[in-house]
């Protein structure tokens, strides 16, 4: 059993808690162990927060960092923001000593010493690159066949591509084999790379435009006959869940495209029912997708 | 070292560069001052002529025997303060040179004050240094009538032709079956539009008929050993399976071979059987079999096909002939960038995105189409073709494989294909997409303005990202054209990816044998980026044409005639002199471990029987000086010469004397 | 502007662009690489989704950045960033577009320019340590889903909030939010 101290970051577990469930439940099948990371606070949102001063934002996801680095576990999660925030920061400060004074200078107030100990990893490259795809692939019980699935990676995932693992940032291709592994088809679509418009602080500060953005997205999905958008980061999961709810408010446009994040897609085949994953709390109802593969 | 040491000291100002930072006079005053310091002086210009007449007569006056003048880099005047050493009576390697200029005041300008103590410390450890020089003579080695030139495109072609016509023997190599590398797959040449294989051609007939040149093709330099007048050679002739003496070309092996596979010269555009020529006008016209492919059927054996010639033989081997030179010219050209890398523009992905090298066979009328321009995915002809200028050149991204520089030749071929689209097809237009247009040679601007006139549109934007229409294959290009600060996303036809030239991964090799480098762009390096481009640090070997750098067919041309005339000339003279600067191995000493035979990088040492005893020995050709078998050595036996322990030990006390 | 005014020399207005050299070196310093080697090519404005759906343009943010137009860090549409680096992927200088646009942020910030929207986050991160705290309705979809109502976070161990508030304060954010929020009052 492989222990990581389980990140959780804001959205996953105030907003959409089948997240944080459907990771737990469906890691526990390949021996590994998703634990309670005990005082973790927001990563913190690396757009909202990056963007009024980079150091604090460091100096915060560090602390996380730190935390988990005092219990000797590496870190695991499950949001590509959390990803960007914890990753980069780990990534840099281990990096840079330079960095990573300063860094320490400010943590020095709190007691508290980065060491460059620990690793932080997203969920989708343990499954991939740990796990692998043929494992995942035997973990299925009812396998998704015939299920069109649009993927949709989330820029921090994979960009900026020198300082992340995963290689091409305009075709990759893991996600998409993990999404097949389950026996669905991952459709192509226009402008699969795009962003979903929820970074950096743009939700907040002017959500027309954001909403703009996914609903081209959106709209791409659903002409390339996608039965399902499948992501690997909670914000961009509201963003495409929620966001529909404002985009008929404000647009008029409507898709009812139903929105999984990978975690709950890899329940569903592995057979687990949808109220464990919380598919019924999502904004647009899940029911036409699970009447299509139930 | 009995006689009594009189050193006199040359301190130089030039003009200001030395003098405008650290008091020139004070230095010679100090000079001056130090141990075996007969005479000391400064002056305006050391190197110019009254400059060394003072070297001259001061050695005369003052009766030295040994010089020192603080100056630039060796590099630029080590030659002419030891020749004016020399005229003066005392034997050029008692001269030392300190540098305070490079190493001194050039950088330490805000300083002076260190720059000064630094000039001091210098003076006074070449003095020392000087002190110790013993007199040394340069040797002579006879230079063998022969050159080799590796590579036969129009930088190996040229330099072959202008050796031959001067009367030196050439051996020409080529590793591909055909002569006329890049430039034989071009269809018109910039600006003047002259057609690529109508110039190229004569040049390789000249070749094939010129007696002073022996061309090997389907042949690489394996080994060199040796050095510059002795440079042993050896090259596999990779066989063809047929006999070139044999074979009269009639292509009926051709005809008969039911393989079929993508031609190479055609990027794969075009077929080609096993039994091939790569291209009707190849030169050898002499068939090989392609062995990975052939299936061994033997119809070309037949009566039908060869027949009685009986010139091909399926077991015919390879064969490994060597050739003595007195120089050698790298001519091994260029590959293009693998533009497939840069992934957000879809070569490969999208059948209508072709690269610049494409194009040109497209357009070729010996090409696949037969000059007719189409689009790959319906053969129809393309209305509207856009160029993405600078792919992969002038580009940072070190990940996608990309390339800094500038790459000289993509502007100006695109402009070319440009005019040939507006001149073949009614109405297509082509868009060219670029950061800045080059076109500095002779008539490339006039050749821009035409183009223009002619109806190209230019588009001051990269291309970020192009994508593809599944059904129709349009291609749409998103770019902002930087000039109206406007986004553009233009359905095109077809788009052509100007890639970058980049250095050949067929010259690593070649670089390893001949103990070359490369500069950072990776492409050989140079003696000097100026005034010795077709030169390199080894003696003996020179450069020609797109293996040193970018660069287009005039100047290539030209940089492979300057390579002629410069390998030329140590064999018009017929010897060549050596440095003494060599390792010098001790035999008493010498144990014979052989550790001075893995470490020296140039294989210069070599262990021999003498007297019933193994010794080490130094091939005073081959080494360069460099000190490495001398430091390694454990019994202390290896001595440098003009580098002796003593000599650097009383440099470092003179030092440590000053502080 | 009449024709008579036309030749009123005030009208010319020479000399009167002003740079700051000094505020692309600021950018470098704040994490935005190679922000000075750009070469204006357009290939981020031409990649970036927000180019045409706002007044966005990566390349003269660049521009101005490096010219030292200062007047960038009053534009309203430098918070218009996802921050998907597209751009910079692309980018063939090198040069992390996105970082460099987060650093002028970061430089707004100091200038009291930045949106009320992100301060509202730090306010939440200082109260409760997550930037998207936890709601009624959601507790009760976690204990449905057998999780407990507040995850294992500074939720349920909110000793660990003083930290992030040592954090916010030492940097100085917090001294910019109560300055802020004192001046929208
Ligand atoms: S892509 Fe890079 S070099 Fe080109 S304009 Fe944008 S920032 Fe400048
Ligand atoms: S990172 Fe920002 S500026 Fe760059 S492409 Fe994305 S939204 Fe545009």
């Amino acid at each position: 059993m492989k222990e990581y101290n389980f990140f959780l970051g804001c959205i996953a577990p105030n907003r959409y808690p089948g997240i944080e469930a459907s990771a737990v439940k469906t890691s526990r099948k390949f021996d590994i162990d998703l634990q309670d990371f005990k005082g973790a606070s927001c990563c913190p949102a690396p757009g909202a927060f990056g963007s009024m001063d980079v150091d604090a934002w460091i100096a915060l996801g560090a602390r996380n960092i730190c935390l988990s680095e005092k219990e000797g576990k590496d870190i695991a999660l499950i949001c590509n923001g959390c990803y960007k925030s914890l990753f980069e920061a780990n990534h840099r400060l281990k990096a840079n000593p330079e960095l990573k004074e300063k860094i320490n200078s400010i943590l020095a107030n709190i007691d508290t010493e980065f060491q460059g100990s620990i690793e932080v990893r997203h969920l989708i490259d343990i499954l991939y690159n740990d796990v692998g795809t043929e494992k995942v692939k035997e973990s299925v019980e009812q396998p998704l066949t015939g299920l069109n699935v649009a993927i949709h990676y989330g820029c921090h995932l994979l960009k900026p591509k020198f300082d992340r693992t995963f290689g091409s940032s305009e075709r990759p291709r893991f996600f998409d084999e993990l999404v097949e592994a389950l026996g669905a088809t991952s459709v192509d679509y226009k402008e699969k790379m795009m962003c979903c418009g929820a970074g950096g602080g743009v939700r907040s500060y002017k959500v027309d435009l954001a909403l703009d953005m996914c609903n081209e997205k959106l709209y791409n999905m659903v002409q390339a006959n996608a039965d399902v958008v499948v992501n690997v980061c909670p914000f961009c999961h509201l963003q495409l869940d929620r966001g529909q709810v404002e985009i008929k408010e404000k647009f008029g446009d409507v898709y009812d495209l139903p929105v999984l994040h990978y975690n709950q897609l890899l329940g569903i085949a592995q057979g687990m029912n949808p109220e464990e994953l919380g598919l019924d709390a999502h904004e647009i109802s899940v029911e036409p997708l699970l009447a299509k593969i139930l | 070292m009995d006689e009594e040491k009189r050193i006199g000291v040359f301190v130089c100002h030039c003009g200001t560069n030395i003098a405008g930072v650290i008091d020139v006079k004070a230095l010679a005053e100090y000079a001056k001052t130090l141990p075996n310091v007969a005479y000391a002086e400064d002056y305006t210009y050391v190197c110019s002529t009254p400059g060394q007449t003072m070297i001259r007569d001061a050695i005369k006056e003052h009766n030295l025997n040994g010089t020192v003048v603080a100056a630039c880099s060796p590099r630029l005047h080590e030659p002419t303060f030891r020749k004016a050493t020399e005229e003066g009576g005392v034997n050029q390697f008692l001269f030392s040179m300190a540098n305070i200029r490079e190493q001194n005041t050039w950088v330490h300008m805000e300083e002076p004050e260190k720059a000064m103590q630094k000039a001091k410390d210098v003076v006074r450890m070449e003095v020392a240094r000087a002190s110790m020089l013993e007199p040394l003579t340069a040797k002579t080695v006879p230079v063998e009538k022969a050159a080799l030139v590796i590579g036969a495109g129009i930088a190996g072609i040229q330099a072959s032709l202008e050796l031959a016509d001067a009367g030196i023997k050439t051996y020409l190599v080529e590793k591909e079956p055909s002569i006329g590398g890049m430039m034989s797959r071009l269809d018109k040449t910039f600006p003047t539009l002259d057609c690529s294989q109508c110039i190229l051609t004569p040049k390789m007939v000249d070749v094939e008929r010129n007696p002073n040149i022996e061309l090997m093709t389907y042949s690489e330099v394996e080994d060199v050993s040796g050095y510059i007048g002795n440079f042993d050679v050896t090259i596999r002739q990779k066989s063809r399976y047929v006999y070139e003496d044999k074979c009269n070309g009639c292509g009926k092996c051709q005809e008969v071979c039911p393989v079929s596979r993508p031609n190479e010269f055609d990027l794969g555009l075009q077929p080609r059987k096993a039994a091939y020529v790569p291209f009707p006008q190849a030169v050898p016209l002499k068939f090989t079999i392609d062995m990975d492919s052939c299936i061994k059927c033997d119809l070309c054996k037949t009566q039908e096909a060869c027949g009685d010639l009986e010139a091909i033989d399926f077991d015919k081997p390879d064969e490994l002939v060597t050739v003595k030179v007195g120089t050698i010219i790298v001519a091994t050209g260029f590959d293009m960038y693998d533009v497939e890398r840069k992934e957000e523009w879809g070569y490969k992905v999208f059948d209508n995105v072709v690269t610049g090298l494409e194009m040109e066979r497209l357009i070729s009328a010996s090409g696949p189409t037969g000059g007719n321009v189409i689009r790959p995915s319906d053969g129809q002809k393309p209305k509207s073709v856009g160029f993405v200028l600078c792919a992969g050149s002038r580009d940072q991204d070190e990940e996608d494989g990309a390339k800094p520089y500038c790459s000289r030749v993509c502007c100006m071929y695109s402009l070319k294909h440009a005019h040939q689209l507006i001149e073949k097809i009614p109405g297509c237009v082509p868009y060219l997409f670029y950061m800045d247009i080059r076109s500095f040679g002779k008539a490339y601007e006039e050749f821009y303005y035409r183009i223009q006139n002619e109806g190209g549109k230019f588009i001051r934007g990269r291309v970020s990202r192009i994508t593809e229409d599944p059904i129709t294959k349009n291609l749409t290009v998103t770019a902002e054209d930087t000039l109206l600060g406007q986004l553009l996303e233009m359905e095109l036809d077809m788009v052509v990816l100007a890639n970058a030239v980049v250095p050949a991964e067929s010259t690593q090799k070649i670089k390893t044998l001949l103990t070359l480098s490369n500069s950072p762009d990776g492409f050989l390096l140079e003696a000097h980026p100026k005034l010795n481009p077709m030169s390199t640090t080894t003696d003996g070997v020179f450069l020609a044409g797109m293996c040193q750098g970018p660069r287009d067919i005039p100047d290539v041309v030209s940089h492979a005639a300057a390579a002629a005339a410069a390998a030329s000339i140590p064999i018009h003279r017929g010897s060549v002199t050596l440095e003494p600067i060599f390792a010098i191995v001790d035999q008493e000493h010498c144990g014979g471990c052989a550790t001075c035979i893995g470490l020296c990088p140039y294989g210069a040492t070599e262990l021999n029987e003498v007297d019933g005893k193994l010794v080490a020995s130094v091939n005073e050709a081959k080494c360069k000086g460099c000190g490495t078998c001398g430091s390694g050595c454990p019994s202390g036996a290896i001595k440098m010469q003009h580098f002796t322990n003593e000599q650097i030990m009383s440099e470092i006390e003179a030092f440590a004397q000053g502080w | 502007m009449t024709s008579e005014g036309m030749r009123d020399p005030k009208h010319y207005q020479l000399g009167k662009t002003q740079f700051d050299p000094d505020l692309i070196k600021e950018v470098e310093a704040r994490g935005g690489k190679n922000a000075q080697m750009c070469y204006q090519c357009g290939t981020c404005t031409a990649g970036c989704p927000m180019t045409q759906r706002s007044g966005l343009r990566v390349r003269t943010v660049m521009r101005k950045a490096n010219l030292g137009m200062r007047e960038v860090l009053d534009d309203p549409d430098l918070w218009l960033c996802t921050t998907c680096y597209t751009c910079s992927d692309r980018c063939p200088r090198r040069i992390i577009a996105t970082d460099a646009i987060i650093a002028l942020r970061n430089i707004a910030t100091q200038e009291h320019k930045v949106p009320m929207s992100m301060i509202k986050i730090m306010g939440s991160i200082a109260k409760t340590g997550h930037g998207v705290p936890n709601s009624e309705g959601n507790m009760k979809k976690r204990v449905l889903l057998g999780l407990p109502e507040n995850p294992p976070t500074t939720h349920t161990y909110p000793e660990y909030i003083k930290d992030i508030n040592k954090i916010l304060e030492v940097t100085g954010l917090l001294k910019i939010k109560e300055e802020m929020e004192a001046e929208s009052q």
